[in-house]
């Protein structure tokens, strides 16, 4: 018999406050405006400045879904991220000390753009497992720090920022409350996704390496298209074991990856647009960080009100995608 | 097919209708990468049919692209 459920009690988000224009991009790009907001649906990101880390983006974020919470301790925090602080060590400890948390359970989850649902769904089982009952959940993203300014491919798709809920042990059924999840990966298209050095297979060439082959190099065609099949699966597969049917939803949160990966994910649901938030002209794809900070968002403006079936999925480098689904529930405010 | 076409490249691959004409090259036509990805994926959805983007891409104009899918839908390559 499973045990407790993991429950939304809190959301939080923070942006960096520079914005960065596809103009000011495309002064380096052989891209233009038009293009990048008529094809990937971004009119804008943020980018942290160099002193400020991810650590720092996912700590304001956190300090938000606390207050949010109205909680000012946890038994844990997974934070998922795509850019660390360091290699070694993670940075959830280093959040978890600046937070105030005492000794508390911190580590990170690395799943590309799909590390929050699989962070939530490593939380959610340290809660059905009596291991934690409450736990922080935080996407937090520096992709500025793995960009490659000259790259068309990724340097207007990609921004810094953060988001980050607090689960906490409830009922199931309960509004709030996290469904099952539908996850996988598929490692055979590691290098669709890859920083080619920096790591321990490339570490003979450290000294040699050409510069490029420390940022994020990305296969865009085979991306896109696995990113809307395995999406579209996920999110089915939830829905089922959720025991709804898609045209139940009342909310698709995905990952914000590219505005036409989004759309076309929604389209093969069959969910129209009016159900399907977005924030991704404002912020861009931040990673790991999009899917909370579409919740924060959404939740903000609201278009995610309470008693709204919200089924959420996300897609990113491993190959890895996550879904869920919840009830979203009445009385969390989300802290921008 | 060539409305058909037009339909899976506005409605789905969201390009603008006007520059997408018959005699325009995919270029012309505003056919880019994703655009063509969108296509070979929708064309594997409604039709059965697996077009590559790069049989797709070699296509000189839109109604070469047409020609192409067509064939296919009869058989006849």
């Amino acid at each position: 018999m499973p045990g407790p459920a993991a429950v939304v009690t809190g959301v939080g988000s923070h942006l960096p406050p520079r914005r960065v224009t596809n103009d000011e991009l495309c002064s380096r790009l052989d891209s233009s405006d038009e293009w990048i907001r008529e094809r990937i649906g971004i009119q804008e990101r943020r980018r942290a400045d160099a002193a400020v880390s991810t650590g720092d983006l996912a700590l304001e974020a956190a300090r938000r879904a606390m207050r949010s919470a109205g909680v000012t301790d946890v038994d844990a925090l997974v934070l998922a991220t795509t850019t660390p602080d360091h290699h070694c060590p993670a940075t959830a400890p280093a959040v978890a000390h600046r937070l105030g948390l005492q000794d508390a359970v911190a580590f990170d989850v690395t799943a590309g753009c799909a590390g929050f649902v699989h962070a939530s769904a490593v939380a959610a089982g340290l809660i059905s497992a009596g291991s934690a009952r409450r736990v922080l959940v935080v996407g937090a993203e520096t992709m500025s720090a793995i960009i490659d300014s000259d790259d068309r491919a990724t340097a207007p798709l990609f921004g810094d920022g953060a988001g980050a809920v607090v689960l906490e042990a409830g009922l199931r059924g309960q509004d709030g409350c996290l469904g099952p999840f539908a996850w996988g990966s598929d490692g055979s298209l590691a290098d669709a996704i890859v920083i080619p050095a920096g790591g321990a297979r490339a570490r003979d060439r450290r000294d040699t390496a050409p510069a490029g082959d420390f940022f994020v190099h990305m296969r865009g065609n085979e991306v896109f298209r696995h990113a809307v099949r395995r999406m579209s699966q996920a999110a089915r597969d939830a829905v089922r074991a959720a025991g709804w049917t898609l045209d139940e939803v009342d909310r698709l949160i995905v990952h914000q990856a590219n505005g036409r990966i989004g759309a076309s994910v929604a389209d093969a649901l069959g969910i129209p647009a009016e159900r399907t938030p977005s924030n991704i002209a404002r912020v861009g794809n931040t990673a790991a960080a999009s899917v909370p900070l579409l919740l924060a968002h959404a939740a903000d403006e609201g278009r995610l009100k309470p008693g709204h079936r919200v089924l959420v999925v996300a897609f990113g480098s491993g190959l890895a995608w996550a879904a869920t689904t919840l009830v979203w529930p009445p009385g969390v405010t989300a802290e921008l | 097919m060539l409305e058909e076409l037009k339909g899976i490249l506005t409605a789905q691959a969201g390009l603008p209708p006007a520059p997408i004409t018959a005699d325009a090259t995919l270029a012309a036509a505003g056919i880019d990468s994703m655009a063509v990805t969108v296509l070979s994926m929708q064309l594997e959805d409604r039709m059965g049919l697996f077009l590559t983007e790069d049989e797709l891409s070699r296509a000189p104009t839109v109604n070469a692209l047409a020609d192409l899918i067509a064939s296919r839908v009869t058989g006849n390559v």
